[in-house]
C-alpha cells in the first residue's frame, strides 16, 4: 500500500494534467504580463523596452486611466455600502420560520444564475429613454422632470450601472449571510430571549458579532469582484459616454484589444492584479479576529 | 428570528408583520419583474412594445424567436456554447479529481505546496492572463477554435474545484483502499472504481457552479473568437445588439433564448444550485 502510494510514476500521472494546464494557462502568462508591461508594444511596432514608462504614463498622464480607477473604487464602495447591509437584513428576515421562506430565497438568488450579458442587455431596455419602463413609470406618475437618459448621460451612468449590480448580486450575499446566521446555535438566541432581549439588540449584540468573520470573507469577495468588473459595463455602456463609466477592466480591454497597445494594456492588468492581491491582504488583516467560541 | 418574535406576539397578526410581508413581497417583485417583462415583451412587435411596454400582447409573435435563432445565428451560438461548456466541464471534472486524488490519497512531499499553488489561482483575475494568451493563441493559430476557450475555462476552474474535491476526498476512510490492494488492485483502479464514484456529491457541486460560469463567460470568448459561426452565446448577444439595433423585440427573444436553460434548470434544482454556487465562496 505505502509503496504504491509513493510510486513517482503514479503520482505524476495523476497530478500532471492539472498542473500543466494550470501552469501553462494561468501562472506563466502572469509573468509574461509583468514582462510585457515594461515594453512599448503596438500591433505595428516591434517590442521596445521602455522600463517603467507605461506605469509613469498611466499614473501621471492618463486621465482616462485615473478616471477608470476612480470608477472602479466608486463601484466597490457603493457595492459594499448598499449590498452588505441589505444582504444581512434580508438574511435575518428569512432566517426564521417565515411563510414563503423558500420562495424568497429562490427569487432573490435567481439573478445570479443568469449571464451578466443577458442582464445588461435587459436593463439597457429598462433604462431606454423612449420605451424603457423607468422613464415611462416616472411620466405616468407625473414626475416627467425626473426622466433621464440613464445610460447616455455622464451624471447618471455610474449610478444606473451600480443599481443593476446591486440588483444582480444582493441575493448571492444574502445566501452567504443566511448560512452564517443559521449556524448560530439556537440556544444562544433562546437564552437571549429569556433575558428579554429585543429584536434590535439581538441583531446588534448577538448576530452581528457572530457573523463578523463571514462579513470579512464576503467583503473580500465583493471587493475583488468589483475590481474585476467587466461584463455589465461592456454590455450596457462600453465605458461611455465619454469614458464616464470606464472601469479598470474595460479600460484594459479597450487599450489592449481596441487600440492594440499590448504593453500599455499589460501595465493596466498588472495594476489590477496587484490591487486584487493588496485588497485581499488588507481586508484579511482588518477582519482578522480571534476564533469564535460559542 | 421571526419565529422568535411570533412566540412573543402570540397568535394574532400584528401590523408589524403585515408591513414585513409587504416589504418582502415588494422586494421579490423587484427581483422578478424585469424577467417577467422580458418574456412578455419578447412576443410583441416593435410597435406594440413602443406603444405599450406594460401590457400582455394578444397576438404573440413567435417570429421574433425564429429570426433570432436562424438569421441572428443565436441557434449556432447556442450549440457552440453548449459544446464548449460541456467539454470544458468534462475535462475539469476528470483532471481536477485526479489532481485532488494525488494531493490527498498519494504520499509525496510537495503535495501541500502544489495545493497551495492551485489555491493561489483563486485570487488571480483572468485579465492578467489575457494578452499573453491572446498572443500565444494567435501565434499557434488557436484563435477561433473551441480549444482557445476550453483551455482557459478548465485552467481557471481548477483552483476551486481541486480545493472542494480534496476537502471531500480527505474524509473518505483509508480502509477501503487497503481492501482493494489486498485483492490485487493498483492505484488507478482505486481511483476509478472507488474514490471517483464515491466523490459524486462533490463532483455534482463543482459541476454546477463551473457550468454556470462557463455558460455565461464573456471576456475570453470576446477576445479569442471572432468567426461568426464559432461565437458563444454571450458574445453573440453583444454582436446582436449592433446588428438588430432597431429590432428591439428580436433582441428580447435572443436574451430569452440565452436565459431559458438556466431558469429551467433552476426551477428544478434551485436548492442544489444555490448551495453549489456559494459553497466555494464560503469555504475559500
Amino acid at each position: 500500500m505505502e509503496t504504491m502510494q509513493r510510486n513517482k510514476k503514479t503520482i505524476l500521472s495523476f497530478i500532471l494534467p492539472a498542473l500543466v494546464i494550470y501552469i501553462g494557462i494561468v501562472i506563466i502568462p502572469i509573468f509574461n504580463t509583468v514582462y510585457y508591461s515594461f515594453f512599448r508594444w503596438n500591433i505595428l511596432d516591434t517590442q521596445k523596452f521602455t522600463g517603467l514608462n507605461n506605469y509613469i504614463n498611466l499614473f501621471a498622464k492618463d486621465t482616462i486611466f485615473i478616471k477608470s480607477m476612480k470608477n472602479t473604487f466608486l463601484l466597490m464602495f457603493w457595492s459594499l455600502v448598499i449590498e452588505t447591509p441589505l444582504a444581512i437584513l434580508l438574511a435575518i428576515a428569512i432566517s426564521g420560520k417565515i411563510k414563503g421562506k423558500r420562495y424568497f430565497k429562490t427569487v432573490f438568488f435567481l439573478p445570479n444564475i443568469l449571464s451578466s450579458v443577458a442582464i445588461g442587455l435587459l436593463w439597457s431596455f429598462i433604462y431606454n429613454p423612449e420605451f424603457g419602463i423607468i422613464n415611462r413609470l416616472l411620466s405616468a406618475v407625473g414626475l416627467n422632470s425626473l426622466t433621464r437618459l440613464w445610460l447616455a448621460s455622464e451624471s447618471t451612468v455610474m449610478g444606473s450601472v451600480i443599481a443593476v449590480i446591486c440588483w444582480q448580486f444582493v441575493g448571492y450575499h444574502m445566501i452567504i449571510y443566511l448560512a452564517a446566521i443559521e449556524n448560530i446555535p439556537a440556544e444562544l438566541k433562546e437564552a437571549a430571549l429569556i433575558d428579554g432581549v429585543t429584536q434590535g439588540k439581538m441583531i446588534r449584540y448577538i448576530i452581528l458579532p457572530l457573523i463578523k468573520p463571514i462579513i470579512g470573507i464576503d467583503t473580500v469577495l465583493m471587493a475583488t469582484g468589483s475590481l474585476r468588473f467587466f461584463d455589465l459595463i461592456y454590455v450596457m455602456t462600453n465605458g461611455g459616454p465619454n469614458h464616464a463609466s470606464e472601469v479598470m477592466a474595460s479600460f484594459m480591454y479597450y487599450k489592449s484589444f481596441r487600440d492594440y497597445q499590448y504593453g500599455y494594456g499589460s501595465a493596466v492588468s498588472v495594476v489590477l492584479l496587484v490591487l486584487c492581491l493588496l485588497v485581499t491582504f488588507i481586508l484579511n488583516r482588518v477582519f482578522k479576529s480571534e476564533e469564535i467560541q460559542y | 428570528m421571526k419565529d422568535v418574535s411570533r412566540k412573543e406576539e402570540g397568535k394574532k397578526p400584528r401590523i408589524g408583520s403585515v408591513i414585513f410581508y409587504i416589504i418582502m413581497i415588494a422586494s421579490s417583485i423587484t427581483c422578478l419583474y424585469p424577467l417577467v417583462w422580458l418574456i412578455l415583451n419578447s412576443f410583441k412587435t416593435n410597435s406594440e412594445l413602443f406603444n405599450d411596454p406594460w401590457g400582455i400582447t394578444l397576438n404573440p409573435v413567435f417570429e421574433n424567436y425564429k429570426t433570432a435563432w436562424v438569421a441572428g445565428k443565436i441557434g449556432i451560438s447556442f450549440f457552440n456554447s453548449a459544446f464548449v461548456a460541456v467539454t470544458s466541464l468534462f475535462i475539469t471534472i476528470i483532471v481536477a479529481s485526479m489532481a485532488a486524488f494525488a494531493i490527498t490519497r498519494l504520499k509525496w512531499k510537495l503535495s501541500g505546496t502544489v495545493l497551495g499553488l492551485f489555491l493561489l489561482g483563486v485570487m488571480i483575475p483572468i485579465h492578467s492572463t489575457l494578452i499573453p494568451l491572446f498572443s500565444l493563441f494567435t501565434r499557434i493559430n488557436l484563435t477561433n477554435s473551441y480549444l482557445a476557450l476550453i483551455l482557459p475555462y478548465v485552467a481557471f476552474a481548477l483552483p476551486t474545484s481541486i480545493f472542494i474535491l480534496s476537502g471531500f476526498m480527505r474524509t473518505i476512510p483509508n480502509e477501503i483502499e487497503e481492501a482493494v490492494i489486498i485483492d490485487g488492485g493498483n492505484m488507478s483502479k482505486i481511483f476509478w472504481k472507488i474514490i471517483f464514484p464515491l466523490s459524486k456529491s462533490a463532483i455534482a457541486t463543482i459541476s454546477i457552479f463551473n457550468f454556470v460560469s462557463m455558460w455565461n463567460e464573456l471576456m475570453f470568448a470576446l477576445i479569442f473568437m471572432s468567426d461568426p459561426n464559432k461565437l458563444t452565446l454571450p458574445v453573440s448577444l453583444t454582436r446582436f445588439k449592433g446588428q438588430y439595433s432597431t429590432n428591439w423585440t428580436v433582441q428580447l427573444a435572443a436574451i430569452v433564448i440565452m436565459v431559458i436553460p438556466s431558469i429551467t434548470a433552476y426551477l428544478f434544482l434551485s436548492d442544489r444550485i444555490i448551495e453549489s454556487m456559494t459553497i466555494g465562496a464560503i469555504k475559500g
